[in-house]
């Protein structure tokens, strides 16, 4: 029975279905499964099909942000019953950086990661350079993954790489970034760790560094 | 080699998929550099609400880079502002002098809430007027043999800016007739207002359709929401437009050309596949990368970068994107006079 379970509730994700998702996530905490399980076989794997539709371009923007609206509705219920903040496989740190109002990427990325066990503090989009160096020196992140789709707010993510330095926190955390006009290029540029593609590109490299 | 076509000439030639001197160096998409800034005294944001300014910044840009072009305005959020959206004029660090206002209130907060949804009347209303003003401030301005070229952004992407485009990219799936009928909506803005752009002087109208790229739609929801909206547009008016939408549009060259005589792509998509993908029938406006080579590159990066996009094919030499306001002034006379100088052997070759 929960296998079949297991199984449309990922159906559910995929297809982008809020009601039924919600529902079989009630079913599932009401028969007593944990919802640690229900989430790495109800929700990951549906993200993870999902992510490679997308990859595959026969998922698009609009079906992705479907898919991640019937996860979160599982998500959020799975947990109210979970015990509480662990600090899952790592903790990130995420938003757009100051300028840019564009946060699809970056919503992408959170929920993929999240999906896959990492504890996310989104903060947003437009964030002043002064809230995240405030941030990571507050709630320790392991990451810091940073994005911005326009090239003039590029230079907005330069300053706040050279502001972790001047705080003494640069070594304190691994920053990646992200979006439209970035490249590797760019990020050794800027003195940052990773430069990610895509959300998958950014899922890969946050779990090989948190098992080195 | 030398040249026997005015800059108007050839770019109406060109969009007229006729044979020309050389390519075309009119730029389509907005000029607007803080060099050129300091040098004209027309700043951002103030820029963007003023038809003097918006004219003499768009002039610094052909007397001091050398576009066979002017070109305005230098934002994306005009018909979305005079529909109803509130702007953010002085975002950033640098209130507004390096971001294009972007919206900071949507005029849709629910589904189907059309309430503070309006009609514009582009003589009248928002920064429309404005924009007018500035297209006839240049057509004085500029000897005739200079084309004026201003912009409209596409139906699908204002109606994207109404609703935010979160919202609006499920609304797509989950409710269909109701984006449909909010792109209508914006088809009549848009084309009044391009209509409008034409009466006062425009020689060129670029359609800008930023949201309808395949990195967020499907090709063939570009099929259904974006394309016929934005060929409406071209149907509607007695000069030719090029059609801009940005990201990685390999799927959708043969679409876009439907829309437009003249299309523009990004760097990502390469011009030699989007030449012979489209054909001679359409005219390829492209795609020198805006980050890698003209804001952050040398003189000679840009150059190789110029003569490579030429062999390649392109119709008329431009950048992939709106200019970042950062690029110095060398790098963009580079690519103007390398794409003078070199643009004859597409035709000698």
């Amino acid at each position: 029975m929960t296998e079949k379970m297991f199984e449309e509730l990922n159906h559910a994700i995929v297809v982008g279905d809020i009601d039924e998702a919600g529902r079989l996530a009630t079913l599932g905490l009401a028969e007593n499964i944990d919802p640690l399980t229900i989430t790495e076989k109800g929700l990951i794997p549906a993200m993870a099909i999902v992510s490679e539709k997308y990859d595959k371009k026969e998922y698009y923007l609009p079906q992705m942000l479907l898919s991640s609206e019937a996860f979160y509705e599982a998500f959020n219920i799975l947990k109210t019953k979970m015990k509480v903040e662990s600090k899952g496989r790592g903790k990130v740190l995420i938003g757009v950086v100051e300028g840019d109002v564009h946060d699809i990427g970056k919503n992408l990325v959170k929920i993929v990661l999240e999906a896959n066990g990492f504890v996310c503090i989104d903060m947003g989009r437009d964030v002043p350079i002064e809230d995240y160096l405030q941030k990571v020196a507050e709630d320790k992140p392991d990451f810091l993954m940073l994005s911005t789709l326009m090239t003039p707010t590029m230079m907005s993510m330069r300053r706040t790489l050279e502001g972790l330095v001047e705080e003494g926190l640069r070594d304190k955390v691994k920053v990646a970034v992200g979006g439209g006009p970035i490249s590797w290029d760019f990020c050794k540029k800027i003195g940052a760790d990773f430069y990610g593609d895509n959300e998958k590109d950014a899922l890969k490299w946050a779990v090989s560094e948190v098992k080195k | 080699m030398k040249e026997t076509m005015s800059a108007k000439e050839r770019l109406l030639a060109t969009l007229a998929h006729q044979t020309v001197d050389r390519i075309a160096v009119a730029q389509p998409l907005h000029t607007g550099t803080i060099e050129l800034m300091k040098s004209s005294g027309a700043y951002w944001p103030e820029v963007h609400s003023n038809a003097e300014l918006m004219a003499t910044l768009s002039y610094e840009a052909h007397r001091i880079i050398g576009f066979e072009s002017v070109r305005v305005p230098f934002d994306i959020n005009i018909e979305a502002e005079a529909m109803g959206c509130t702007l953010e004029y002085h975002s950033g660090r640098n209130k507004g002098l390096d971001i294009q206002p972007p919206v900071k209130d949507p005029a849709i907060s629910e589904a189907g809430d059309f309430s503070r949804v309006m009609d514009p009347d582009p003589y009248k209303d928002g920064r429309m007027p404005v924009v007018l003003e500035a297209i006839k401030l240049l057509k004085k301005k500029v000897a005739d043999t200079i084309p004026v070229i201003s912009m409209v952004v596409g139906p699908f992407m204002v109606a994207a800016q109404l609703r935010g485009v979160e919202a609006f990219m499920r609304e797509i799936m989950r409710k269909p007739a109701l984006a449909l009928e909010l792109i209508e909506k914006c088809r009549k803005v848009c084309v009044r207002y391009a209509q409008a752009q034409v009466e006062a002087g425009a020689d060129v109208v670029v359609i800008v359709d930023a949201s309808a790229s395949c990195d967020l739609i499907s090709p063939t929801q570009f099929d259904e929401f974006a394309k016929p909206f934005s060929r409406s547009i071209t149907d509607s008016i007695s000069v030719p437009t090029i059609l801009h939408i940005c990201g990685k549009n390999d799927l959708l060259l043969t679409r876009m050309a439907e829309v437009a005589p003249g299309i523009s792509i990004d760097s990502m998509v390469d011009m030699a596949y989007a030449k012979q993908t489209v054909g001679k029938n359409t005219a390829m406006f492209g795609n020198i990368n805006v980050n890698g080579v003209l804001l952050f590159g040398e003189p000679a990066d840009v150059e190789k970068a110029v003569i490579e996009c030429i062999e390649k094919g392109t119709d008329g030499l431009t950048t992939c994107c709106g200019i970042p306001p950062q690029t110095p002034t060398i790098n963009l006379q580079t690519m103007v006079q390398t794409a003078k100088k070199h643009g004859f052997k597409k035709v000698y070759a």
